[in-house]
């Protein structure tokens, strides 16, 4: 059974918030806490009561858990300020309920960016994009956006609020921002961050090539990078997905690279250059500037397709393994009869993402635990591939130490990261 | 910890790592209480007792053997203090509660350099020179270089977040790691290196870089590692003072622009770097002073390759080479002799060479830059860089002061030993912050010195949101008491000025025994994670206690 709050608990949550911010709906409560002070006076009520706390950003929903304790949803929609802006360092303070859409609109039109991140991405929160570390919402240029940070504010399960030293880099201990970005609620709330912005590139260019096969692609891509291109992205697509993002037609194995480098004139074309020469190194030859334009258009919003499904699969690989993983997907899904189309994309320094989308017999999308998906997974393992989305099971025992130093009573986000 | 007895200590560590390789000589003892921290150096000179041995050394070869004297260590409750190439600045390796100093430097294999991957797997112990070297044999380059690199180890740049000069270009040595092999303070090993940007919960990595050993101990590590260079392009450029130079650095880094050096000298510093053009020390006097080994010719990592550049237009006059000459003569007594009276009067040669240093004609801010990498992007890159640069007000003076940075660039550290054995000391202090606070940083921590001792600083390792300042000082009192007051006060001071304004107390540095109090003035709530971490890596407080505002014994509350 579980636990109903009670009604003082209601009743403190109601004082903290205010009565339009808050919301009993059966053992949840709904609280939209409005500054960082009442969130951690919610923490402070929580532990008094027995309750748990969920942060929720615009997922809206909490992860079901067997914890029987009443839960306060967190909702921290209400906390979408922009709390200062620096010019001079380029630098911005937000809160953690700000969407990356809305903050990037704002910094678009001072002549900023937070970075080159597919807008698609940026429909999270600020506090639920910091808080999980998903590289499929990385950017090639930028990374993931907790490297664009320099410190966070947060309130702990004792309600006491830290922020951690604003610097461009320090050497005074470990980086205490990183504790709590990636750790999904469970350590601390995070309730706002400061992040690098950068200026809006001078000019970008965008560029198609065609390669005889992905692996080509692949060490297009590596040697390019070697040669110190810097685009701001990048992708490659297999035949299918060429024909379903782009309405490409590609031959049998050729694959689709398209590249956007920016900054100023001569250095983007530069980076274009290299990639051009890696790529004719491969065999590739240069294609059409309007592919690379319908992906620019569709990858920013602007296009008027319909978005396709989101991929089934997301998995990372280093740079030399990324071809390897794509060939045992091609044997195993012939083997499986079932047919799959991908493209790779945020390639940094470790390597890339390959998203992969695998459909059955009638064309649907494998469910997450068909026997086949799953088949296809130990298969794209086993060559080398990392699935995204897994916890660290090798150092489980130590994030629950630490979780248990900082949140003793479980009060935090109890049934995730488990 | 229950006393020590010392034939039971060898025997039980010498059951791990063999009879040889475990010391309780006090000589040993002696070498292995002390790092390059200034305070203790002072001591030294002056005559000072070492006030904290550790009981044993031990040189394990493994990371087994590691693990296994940290379990031994954990079990008795003894203290452990990783030890790397002792080139630490803050007094880190101290053993505040005696026990066993492990020194890493035996295990020193470069593992794997994988060529596609571009990374390389290193044990922690590897000295960082010898480490480069390897690399560029193969035609690979850490760009990691910092002026310690003959005398420091792999996992003491990892334990300390170090920044070598080429940061800018290549990040400082956190932005290099993959992960780790980590012995924890029970003795347990864990990996971090798997690949981290997959797995969901925080970067670990991230977590134990910078621990200074408190955490445990990195045995090995993966490491980005880059095609070496193909052109180094260096170039001087002279500014009227250093808000245009820094401004200069800020436009450069916030267009995208990667320079792998940028050093920009505050006018006095730039005053003592020119006189010491003229009156520099021959590379052969130096060889001959046995506490400065020097490094030779061919011991610099970095080829430089001239690129077409103007003639160096250093100008001279009536007035400003009168001037030189007095500040010569001032800088000389500092370096040589008759020290104590400058030194004591800092305040007075503060303004004295501040003074000197706008009377000099034009003698504004130097500023170093220079780019490398594979030629096509970095010519590119170069000619967009230096355009800003003038663009922004800088005057170019050449390639020469480039190459001349390049060609000495690991031997200003050297000339230190002649200021201590005058009785004085020298230190640095680097510190940091985003751009918006820069000036107040600079103003604010200089201030706080020179009411103590004589000091100049540069802009060093920029990035677009901020930049790190290095500021060098000399001071000197009477006696060794008084010395170490004036020494523990422009610390205070200086860090507390940091703090004040925005800044971090440590750059590059670290913070080891030196700046533990100044640790909870930075981070003040935020030492609740630090404590955590303790907690969950080293909950006896096993591993180098008291260190970076830690406690030096027993447990500690979290929250
Ligand atoms: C493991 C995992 C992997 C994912 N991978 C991808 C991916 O690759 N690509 C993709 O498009 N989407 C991915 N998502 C989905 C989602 O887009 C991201 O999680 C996104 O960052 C969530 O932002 P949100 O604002 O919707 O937060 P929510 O979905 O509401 O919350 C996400 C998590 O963060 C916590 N949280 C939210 N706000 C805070 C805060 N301020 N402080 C502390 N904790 C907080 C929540 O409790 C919850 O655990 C993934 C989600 C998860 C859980
Ligand atoms: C002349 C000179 C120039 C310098 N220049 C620079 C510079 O340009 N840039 C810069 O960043 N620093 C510089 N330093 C400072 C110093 O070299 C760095 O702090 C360096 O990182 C220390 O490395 P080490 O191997 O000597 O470590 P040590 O001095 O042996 O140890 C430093 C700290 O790290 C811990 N430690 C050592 N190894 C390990 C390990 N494997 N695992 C866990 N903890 C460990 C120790 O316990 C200690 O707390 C300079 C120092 C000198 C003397």
């Amino acid at each position: 059974m579980s636990t109903k709050p009670r009604p003082a608990l209601l009743a403190e949550i109601k004082t903290i918030v205010g009565e339009g911010n808050f919301s009993p709906e059966g053992r949840h409560c709904h609280a939209n806490p409005s500054s960082a002070s009442e969130v951690s006076q919610l923490a402070i009520c929580a532990a008094k009561h027995q309750a748990t706390l969920i942060p929720v950003g615009n997922g809206g929903h909490s992860t079901p858990t067997d914890d029987l304790r009443p839960q306060i949803l967190l909702n921290m929609r209400r906390m979408h300020h922009v709390l200062y802006l620096d010019p001079t360092s380029l630098v911005v303070h937000a809160q953690a309920g700000i969407t990356g859409l809305v903050l990037e609109e704002l910094l678009n039109r001072r002549g900023l960016t937070l970075g080159t991140f597919a807008p698609e991405g940026l429909g999270s929160t600020l506090g639920g994009l910091l808080s999980v570390r998903t590289p499929g919402k990385s950017s090639r240029q930028h990374g993931t956006l907790e490297d664009t940070v320099l410190g966070v504010s947060a309130v702990l399960s004792d309600g006491r609020s830290l922020h951690t030293r604003v610097a461009p880099r320090r050497a005074s201990g470990p980086d205490f921002a990183r504790v709590l970005c990636g750790s999904e609620g469970t350590l601390g709330i995070i309730t706002s961050a400061h992040l690098r912005v950068h200026k809006l590139p001078e000019s970008r260019l965008l560029a198609a090539f065609r390669l005889p096969s992905m692996g080509d692609a692949f060490t297009a891509v590596r040697l390019a990078m070697r040669e110190e291109a810097a685009p701001a992205a990048m992708r490659i697509y297999d035949r299918a997905e060429a024909m379903m993002h782009l309405g490409e037609a590609c031959q049998r194995d050729e694959a689709l690279l398209v590249a956007a480098t920016a900054g100023p004139t001569s250095l983007a074309a530069c980076d274009r250059d290299l990639i051009a020469s890696a790529v004719s190194a491969g065999g590739g030859k240069r294609g059409r500037d309007d592919i690379a334009v319908a992906w620019w258009e569709r990858r920013t919003g602007k296009s008027e397709h319909a978005a396709p499904p989101a991929p089934n699969l997301q998995i990372s690989a280093t740079p030399r393994m990324l071809g390897p993983v794509y060939d045992a997907i091609v044997v195993t899904c012939e083997e499986l009869g079932v047919h799959f189309r991908a493209h790779a994309s945020r390639f940094d320094r470790d390597g890339g993402v390959l998203f992969v989308s695998v459909q059955g017999a009638q064309g649907a999308p494998l469910s997450a635990k068909s026997p086949k998906l799953q088949a296809i997974e130990e298969a794209a393992e086993s060559a080398g591939a990392y699935l995204l989305g897994k916890p660290n099971a090798s150092l489980q025992r130590y994030s629950d130490l630490l979780r248990d130093g900082l949140d003793p009573s479980s009060v935090l986000n109890p049934g995730v990261l488990r | 910890m229950a006393e020590l007895a010392p034939k039971e200590l060898f025997g039980s560590l010498a059951s791990i790592v063999g009879g040889k390789r475990v010391s309780i000589v006090k000589r040993d003892r002696e070498v292995y209480a002390r790092d390059m921290w200034p305070r203790l150096l002072i001591n030294r000179r002056q005559g000072g007792e070492l006030e904290h041995l550790p009981h044993a050394v031990v040189w394990p070869e493994s990371e087994r053997e590691v693990a296994a004297v940290i379990r031994y260590a954990n079990k008795q409750g003894i203290a452990v203090i990783p030890y790397g190439g002792g080139s630490g600045v803050c007094g880190g390796v101290v053993p505040l509660r005696g026990g066993i100093t492990i020194d890493l430097k035996r295990m020193d294999a470069i593992q794997s350099i994988s060529r596609e991957e571009l990374v390389t797997d290193v044990q922690a112990g590897a000295n960082g020179e010898r480490f480069e070297r390897e690399l560029r044999s193969k035609g690979y380059t850490l760009g990691h270089f910092p002026s310690s690199i003959y005398c420091s180890t792999v996992g003491g740049w990892l334990a300390c977040r170090a920044a070598g000069q080429l940061s800018t270009k290549y990040g400082k040595i956190e932005d290099r790691v993959v992960g780790l092999t980590f012995v924890t303070g029970k003795g347990e090993v864990i990996k971090t290196d798997e690949f981290a940007r997959a797995r969901r919960g925080p970067d670990w990595t991230q977590l134990i870089v910078g621990s200074e050993g408190c955490l445990g101990i990195i045995t090995s590590a993966r490491l980005r590692i880059s095609p070496a260079p193909e052109i180094t392009v260096l170039r001087g450029f002279e500014f009227d003072n250093v808000q245009e130079g820094t401004r200069a650095i800020r436009k450069v880094m916030q267009r995208g622009l990667k320079p792998a050096v940028v050093r920009l000298y505050d006018e006095v510093d730039t005053f003592i770097n020119h006189i010491s053009i003229f009156e520099s020390h021959s590379e052969e006097a130096l060889e001959t002073d046995g506490l400065c080994p020097w490094p030779t010719k061919d011991s610099g990592a970095l080829p430089a390759l001239p690129t077409p550049g103007g003639e160096g237009t250093r100008k001279s006059g009536g007035a400003g080479e009168r001037a030189m000459g007095l500040g010569r003569k001032l800088a000389s007594r500092i370096k040589h002799g008759a020290t104590a009276a400058a030194l004591a009067r800092p305040k007075l040669v503060n303004s004295t060479f501040g003074a000197l240093a706008n009377t000099v004609s034009n003698s504004g801010c130097k500023m170093i830059i220079g780019l490398e990498g594979p030629r096509l992007r970095t010519e590119v890159e170069a000619q967009l860089t230096f355009a800003a640069i003038e663009r922004a007000g800088g005057r170019d003076e050449g390639e020469e002061p480039g190459l001349r940075w390049l060609a000495h660039r690991y031997a200003v550290s050297y000339k230190m030993s002649p200021l201590f054995r005058e009785g004085g000391f020298v230190d640095t202090m680097e510190v940091a912050s985003t751009w918006e606070r820069l000036p107040d940083l600079y103003e604010s921590v200089k201030a706080a010195i020179a009411a103590h001792a004589v000091v100049m600083a540069h802009f060093s390792h920029a990035y677009a949101d901020g930049c790190s300042i290095y500021f060098s000082f000399a001071g000197r009192a009477e006696g060794l008491q008084e010395t170490q007051n004036k020494y523990d006060e422009i610390w205070r001071a200086g860090m507390a000025a940091a703090t004040r304004v925005g800044g971090t107390i440590s750059h590059h540095h670290g913070i080891g025994l030196l700046k533990g109090q100044a640790m909870h003035t930075e981070h003040r709530e935020s030492m609740t994670l630090f404590r955590a971490l303790k907690n969950t890596f080293d909950p006896n407080n096993i591993m180098n206690p008291g260190k970076m505002g830690l406690p030096l014994h027993g447990e500690m509350s979290i929250l």
